[in-house]
């Protein structure tokens, strides 16, 4: 190696040769691998965090929220990290979510998984909390995720109409399912670039889709209302032994519900703690409606010409049909009565022999065009159509008892909207609950109004409203569902309800039941109360019109509604 | 740059100068002193890079301050949003109306009777006025008030009694065929 030339080529060669073996190696890094490189640096850095849409809230007719969603957190660990250290992070987390410490710390050390869910629905601040002071004792393992909580500030009211959130396929109920699309909204994201201590690094890569929140359901039903409904109700099914009840109440004119009431009902903050079976019975239980009935075969046949309210009608103290004696309510002797006193004093002689004239063709045609057999459209989940045979499956009894309401199945809401009818002039508007929605953007929505039908014509509805006032008078069969000052139309019904043991009447029970309106001569409020199975009394008027009266009374002064200040028509009742 | 412009035939100052038959003496001209001129120059470019430098760092220094700042600020305005929500939660709670009556009650408080309506056109007074006779409705009462009665139960109220017949109910001994409807769910 003396030889300078030799010397210089040598470590030109030596060089050459590092050189390429450099070039090979960030050609390496750079072109062939570089790209799994990048990733692997960026996954380090790269934090992508989901944006939860919020739920929409559903508010009452006023805005005042029966359901919404509060920022809540979800309290997980990674037990391959939170292992060594479990002990000292559970003394931490105990207290804070409420925990035993034994319990978590058997979740702390769960093997073959790395997401363990500690808590959920923890308060943001108390999740702030326990971040803060792990990082201060430098435990790991421990992470939050943003969530939502749904409250019902209300707790018992409308539950039965809320329902509760869909969590999964197949789950949720009520409003909160029929309206999750509207109220469910579209998860955001951000994907940013975090350095030390999750603070994000300005000049590094940072998207965002901004979360798209749900919209807020607006409802036709009075918060204030709604709860006297479910007190008023709750206190006579109890004071009763009644087995269940329902009270609804509407404005006659719109077909908007302003309160539905279920008795028993539960806290919607609890589900689970529901009563056992439907969750609005006022929409999916069918009952024989019973005298409430009689009102349809009466307008009827006024309708059709066949009687006038002055028509006399005779009652015989019973009536022999087709193998069956049909009685009234009380034993009596011959009467001679009105149609309208048919109505006032609830007469089944006098109804069926209203009904011989009026026809069985007519008397189906009828009850079809008040929605008996169709569902209301009030678009609840679970609504039922009641049952109402066509009439070649009529048996032969059931053509005299359909006109006063027994042998044919129908829902509270079917018989209040009878009533509504009525009340608003012989126009059926469709029940309905929804008032609106409210975009996220604060811009209100209107719903959709159904179309309404022309059932009997005004000046029917106005015989039938007398008629009905009549029912509330001393001579009627409720005088317990008058109001001081105001006028009130309504009826009672006291129906036999079966015995599936036997398939028979005895022993089944009764349905009372008392709908009424007022005022009696500009209907703007109406409220229909049905309880099933009463046991101490079991008449409408007795059992039912007292809770009319407390939640009609009730809802005339919320919605400061005056007396109309006229004086009641008289109404014959007895013939001659 | 070291050369001085050769004076030539076409040179118009040279021309007009004279020495017009001499040949040209071409001889070495001193270069300029061009020193002086290149300090400033080295000062200027420093200044731009050590400025440019200096201002990346005061740049990278504030955007690294905004970013401890906005972190701050938005753990803050996190905490807030947290303490805004919690009120509104206990307001609306406050609001309930079941909550509302319960304190009400506990106030020696009950619900007003029936109201009257003074109507403006007329001047007619409507309505019947009357006290409240203790709770229209029932409260969940953990009053010290006189205890509210349930709604009317049918016993306490002998007008409920009516002297006609009550309601209608089916003849007790025609037992109308059961049919498919007759069967509640």
């Amino acid at each position: 190696m003396a030889h300078p030339g030799r010397r210089l080529r040598a470590a030109f060669g030596v060089l050459v040769l590092l050189l390429a073996v450099l070039g090979t190696r960030l050609i390496q890094l750079q072109g062939l691998d570089g790209a799994s490189y990048a990733q692997r640096a960026e996954l380090q850095r790269r934090h992508v965090q989901t944006l939860p849409a919020g739920r929409g809230a559903i508010v009452d007719r006023n805005g005042i929220p029966l359901a919404m969603s509060v920022d809540s957190n979800t309290v997980y660990a990674d037990p391959t990290q939170a292992r060594a250290q479990a002990p000292a992070i559970a003394a931490v987390l105990a207290p804070r979510l409420q925990i035993s410490v034994p319990d978590l710390l058997g979740r702390l050390v769960r093997p073959n998984t790395r997401y363990v869910v500690l808590a959920r629905d923890v308060d943001p601040g108390v999740a702030r909390g326990i971040v803060e002071t792990l990082a201060q004792q430098r435990l790991a393992g421990i992470g939050t995720e943003p969530d939502a909580r749904r409250i019902y500030p209300a707790d018992q009211v409308a539950a039965n109409l809320l329902g509760f959130p869909p969590n999964g396929p197949k789950t949720g109920a009520g409003l909160e399912l029929s309206s999750n699309r509207l109220l469910a909204g579209h998860d955001g994201k951000i994907v940013a670039e975090l350095g030390a201590g999750g603070r994000e690094i300005p000049s590094g890569q940072h998207a965002e889709r901004r979360p798209v929140p749900g919209s807020t359901v607006q409802l036709t039903i009075d918060r204030d209302i709604q709860w006297a409904a479910q007190q008023a109700l709750a206190a006579q099914v109890k004071a009763v032994h009644a087995d269940s009840g329902t009270a609804i109440v509407m404005d006659p004119r719109s077909g908007e519900v302003l309160a539905m009431a279920t008795a028993p009902t539960f806290d919607a903050n609890k589900p689970g703690s529901g009563p056992p079976g439907s969750l609005n019975p006022a929409v999916s239980d069918v009952y024989e409606p019973g005298s409430v009935n009689k009102v349809i075969t009466v307008s009827g046949a006024l309708q059709e010409g066949v009687v006038t309210p002055g028509t006399p009608v005779t009652i015989p103290p019973q009536l022999r049909l087709v193998g069956h004696t049909f009685h009234d309510a009380e034993q009596h002797g011959t009467e001679h009565l009105t149609v309208a006193g048919v109505l006032a004093k609830s007469s089944n002689i006098g109804t069926i022999k209203i009904s011989q004239r009026l026809g069985k063709a007519k008397l189906h045609d009828y009850l079809r065009a008040y929605g008996f057999g169709e569902l209301t459209g009030v678009g609840l989940l679970g609504e039922s159509r009641g049952i109402l045979p066509p009439t070649d499956q009529w048996s032969a009894s059931q053509q005299y008892t359909i006109p006063f309401g027994q042998g044919v199945s129908v829902t509270a809401l079917q018989v209040a909207s009878v009533y509504a009818t009525i009340a608003n002039g012989g126009v059926r508007a469709v029940p309905t609950l929804l008032r609106g929605t409210i975009r996220p953007d604060g811009s209100a929505v209107p719903a959709a109004r159904e179309s309404t039908r022309r059932v009997v014509s005004a000046e029917v509805a106005r015989q039938v409203r007398n008629m009905l006032e009549a029912v509330t008078s001393d001579q009627g069969t409720a005088p317990a569902a008058r109001i001081a000052g105001y006028r009130i139309a309504g009826k009672t019904g006291t129906a036999q309800r079966p015995n599936p043991a036997c398939s028979c009447y005895a022993g089944g029970g009764y349905t009372a039941s008392f709908v009424g309106f007022a005022p009696a001569d500009n209907p703007q409020l109406l409220v229909g109360v049905v309880l099933q199975k009463p046991r101490s009394g079991h008449f409408g008027g007795q059992v039912a019109a007292p809770v009319f009266q407390s939640v009609m009374s009730f809802a005339l002064k919320s919605r400061e509604i005056p007396p109309t200040g006229t004086r009641p028509p008289t109404v014959r009742l007895v013939a001659r | 740059m070291s050369m001085a412009p050769m004076p030539g035939p076409a040179g118009g100052r040279g021309h007009r100068q004279g020495s017009v038959r001499r040949s040209p003496q071409l001889t070495v001209v001193a270069p300029r002193r061009q020193r002086a001129a290149r300090v400033p120059f080295a000062l200027v470019v420093l200044l731009v890079i050590g400025g440019g430098l200096i201002g990346l760092l005061l740049l990278n220094t504030v955007l690294a301050q905004d970013a401890f700042v906005l972190h701050d600020l938005q753990r803050r305005s996190v905490i807030l949003g947290d303490r805004q929500q919690q009120l509104q939660e206990t307001v609306v709670r406050e609001e309930a109306p079941s909550v509302l009556a319960g304190r009400a009650a506990a106030l020696g408080m009950v619900p007003g009777g029936s109201p009257l309506f003074l109507r403006l056109p007329d001047g007619k007074i409507l309505g019947k006025p009357r006290a409240s006779r203790g709770l229209a409705v029932a409260m969940p009462a953990p009053a010290p008030t006189p205890a509210p009665t349930p709604t009317v139960t049918p016993s306490a109220n002998p007008s409920a009694k009516p002297s006609s017949n009550p309601s209608a109910k089916p003849g007790a001994t025609s037992k109308p065929t059961p049919t498919p409807s007759g069967t509640r769910r």
